[in-house]
């Protein structure tokens, strides 16, 4: 990869140097797959990506590291939360892995009412530090806005997506089991992960006590098995910090790396994209303009197709940024939607419990995934009277240290020992929740205030609403019938009230949609108005189901590259 | 978490709920070298070399004790901390006529902590310094590899084992 490579000036070098077949914003889950397909396709493509370079296994700086040898054993210092109150709220960061997220005073914005924008800025961007769950999208997600009145409908269906999930899942590396259920259809899966002995007395007891629910295991993107070269999980659970095994899926363990080897591919880092450059003329987009990270140095690319995958909210940013006379609201905001339907999960509900049995079963490794209770409101025979839509559980079960009984001494020889032999077992289970589109929930730009490489603050302004606050009733309700069933004791359920962006899913804000009028995109991920310009991450989700939604974007991104490919050969862009 | 143990550290679980002070860093060298070679003795009563596997001392938790109490508390809580050690050394003179805890015999030691222990209440000081030991030990590579059992890259899962009672717990 050339990614070390510092961007010439346009004077320098002349227009021609600067011009590429395609240009791709973002280096992450969906831009790493534009690379990747657009390269591939064999288009010359420019990938440009705000943050550092990341060259997989060489900078992962923790990867192999023992608790002792980090730095404060692992643990986040007190300056360091004192100097980012918003990122620390997230419970994923850690000492070990703090170096793929941006800091707070990186890149600063305005909350009208608290959110936590969660940001990792370099090459690979969050698909360092995701959390691998790749469950698919149903009917039951793509019709629910048009059957409910909700928003606007989705252009397209789980038939137009299905082969595009298999397509991205046969090269992503997927584990799972095909278990049938119509709300998480099944996809091309390596061999599924096990269960541990409790995960299978909960599956029992879960199923029989509640008709229409189910646990199963996490369809999660690590390999149980060698593929495509790229070598296997090591069940180490060490995934966040980058794994030098290839055990699970990144930009920068699959996408780019297969995008590079085509030759096709250019990568600049440290490269901020300013606005994406209208021709009122052609009426189409000539390129993007970009400020060098360091110098502030700005300069301009140029490609016959752009594709916008900068992160939700940082791909609407830069896309209200873009202004002209065509468009002085942001590319293509013709319908005044440009901004608007914000959503992230609700990761409100956590139950923790205890369970006294199967002392005498344990497990060998450190499995990177947990259970799934899927989606079983609102559908099949359920209907709930006070909310739309529905929500899922994610279960976490492990025994750790902790042996000593109540008449054991509380220092000394038998309180080490038995203190270091493995105690109880126990449980944890958060909510996965939709969150329905509302039109107030919002990123604008700061009339006044820039930030460092001259970009207009984003101001964000979004919360939880009435559905999404009956929803959290009802799954402190069932998460603890749950538990209850399957015999735990000191079950501890509650609304953690945290502050919405935490789930780290932020979608919409450039919705997909049937009419110009109502919508940013088309069916194709396309702006109606600039054919030349896709926005294929979070940015485009109409709805935003309950899956973790990685692997929907990247299933949408090759699929809109293969559009988008299609229209250039047909001379249509 | 790394180590496990986010947000269960006095101070650390104040900080998660957004209510730390404004107070400045925390100087360096809270701790003397004194301080750290009694952290490592009281470290050593509540975790002793037992016959598998090395005690505090030699896990030297007292090094990673002090990083944590500058790195992880607030001013109120280094000053308890620090105030700690010198009561601690008070209560050991009272108990064993005017000895001080690096002169009393190994039983005299387990006698004056578990004191301490049970006292109701609790004395904030032994609670943090007993908190921060078994922090430190279970994540020291004695604590970790011996009292535990560690395997650095595991290569498999299995998700059912069967056990005998007694077994290790897997440090992370």
């Amino acid at each position: 990869m050339s990614e070390s490579q510092t961007p010439p000036g346009v004077a320098a070098r002349g227009r021609a140097s600067h011009t590429y077949d395609a240009i791709v914003i973002g280096s992450g889950m969906s831009g790493g797959w534009a690379a990747k397909e657009f390269c591939e396709k064999g288009l010359r493509t420019l990938v440009l990506e705000r943050g550092r370079g990341v060259e997989h296994i060489r900078d992962y700086p923790t990867a192999m590291a023992e608790s002792w040898e980090l730095p404060h054993r692992g643990e986040l210092t007190a300056e360091f939360r004192r100097e980012n109150p918003i990122l620390t709220q997230c419970d994923g960061v850690n000492g070990a892995n703090q170096h793929f997220f941006a800091k707070d005073g990186e890149h600063p914005f305005e909350q009208k009412k608290p959110f936590a924008w969660i940001k990792a800025y370099q090459v690979g961007g969050k698909s360092l530090v995701w959390g691998r769950w790749t469950q698919r999208w149903s009917d039951l997600d793509f019709e629910a806005n048009a059957r409910e009145g909700i928003a606007v409908d989705w252009p397209i269906r789980y038939a137009d997506l299905a082969p595009w999930y298999s397509y991205v899942e046969r090269f992503v590396g997927v584990s799972g089991n095909r278990d049938g259920l119509p709300q998480i259809p099944d996809g091309e899966y390596l061999p599924p992960m096990q269960f541990n002995v409790l995960d299978k007395h909960m599956k029992q007891s879960i199923e029989a006590r509640f008709p229409g629910r189910n646990l199963v295991i996490s369809r999660t993107a690590n390999l149980s098995k060698p593929f495509e070269g790229r070598g296997v999980c090591m069940y180490r659970d060490r995934c966040s910090r980058g794994c030098p095994f290839g055990g699970y899926f990144s930009s920068n363990s699959a996408t780019l790396p297969a995008a590079a080897a085509t030759g096709n591919l250019t990568l600049y880092p440290d490269a901020v994209v300013h606005s994406v450059i209208y021709d009122e003329g052609a009426r189409r987009a000539a390129g993007v303009r970009v400020i060098d990270a360091h110098t502030r140095e700005a300069t301009e690319f140029y490609a016959r197709v752009v594709f916008v995958n900068a992160g939700t909210i940082s791909s609407t940013l830069l896309l209200l940024n873009s202004t002209s006379s065509r468009f002085p609201n942001g590319l293509g905001n013709d319908s005044g939607q440009l901004g608007h339907n914000l959503m992230n999960h609700n990761y409100r509900v956590n139950l923790s419990a205890t369970h006294d049995g199967f002392r005498d079963k344990y497990y060998f490794g450190r499995r990177p995934t947990g259970t799934l209770i899927p989606r079983f409101r609102n559908m099949g025979g359920d209907r709930q009277a006070d909310f739309l839509r529905g929500y899922s559980f994610a279960v976490f079960t492990s025994r750790g240290r902790g042996g000593l009984g109540a008449g054991d001494p509380p220092i000394g020889a038998v309180f080490k020992e038995k203190g270091a032999e493995v105690g109880p077992w126990h449980m944890s289970m958060g909510s996965m929740a939709e969150q329905l589109p509302y039109y107030d929930n919002q990123v604008t730009l700061s009339r006044d205030r820039t930030d460092a490489w001259g970009m207009p603050l984003l101001v964000i302004d979004a919360d939880y609403k009435e559905n999404e606050d009956r929803m959290t009733r009802d799954m402190l309700a069932t998460s603890s019938e749950m538990a209850e069933a399957a015999g735990f004791r000191d079950i501890r359920c509650r609304d953690n009230h945290e502050t919405i962006g935490l789930s780290i899913h932020e979608m919409g804000t450039a919705r997909m949609g049937r009419d110009p009028r109502t919508s940013v995109l088309n069916a194709y991920n396309q702006v109606h108005a600039v054919k030349n310009v896709f926005v294929s991450d979070g940015a485009c989700m109409t709805s935003s189901g309950w899956q973790n939604p990685s692997i929907t974007y990247m299933a949408l991104t090759a699929r809109a590259a293969d559009h988008a490919v299609d229209e250039l050969k047909k001379n249509n862009l | 978490m790394a180590a496990g143990f986010g947000g269960t550290i006095f101070g650390a679980r104040r900080m998660l709920a957004g209510m730390a002070n404004a107070a400045a860093t925390a100087p360096k060298g809270i701790l003397s070298g004194a301080d750290l070679v009694l952290l490592n003795e009281v470290g050593e009563t509540i975790l002793p070399a037992t016959t598998g596997s090395g005690g505090a001392r030699a896990a030297n938790v007292a090094e990673s004790m002090a990083d944590m109490v500058r790195s992880f508390y607030d001013e109120r809580e280094q000053a308890t901390f620090t105030a700690g050690l010198v009561k601690l050394q008070a209560a050991s003179r009272e108990r064993f006529s005017g000895r001080e805890y690096l002169g009393l015999s190994a039983a005299e030691r387990y006698d004056l902590l578990l004191g301490l222990d049970q006292a109701d209440p609790q004395p904030e000081y032994y609670r943090m310094i007993k908190q921060l030991a078994v922090l430190a030990y279970f994540t020291s590579e004695i604590g970790a590899t011996q009292a535990m059992a560690h395997v650095a890259v595991p290569g498999r899962f299995d998700g059912v084992v069967d056990i005998p009672p007694g077994t290790k717990a897997w440090s992370d």
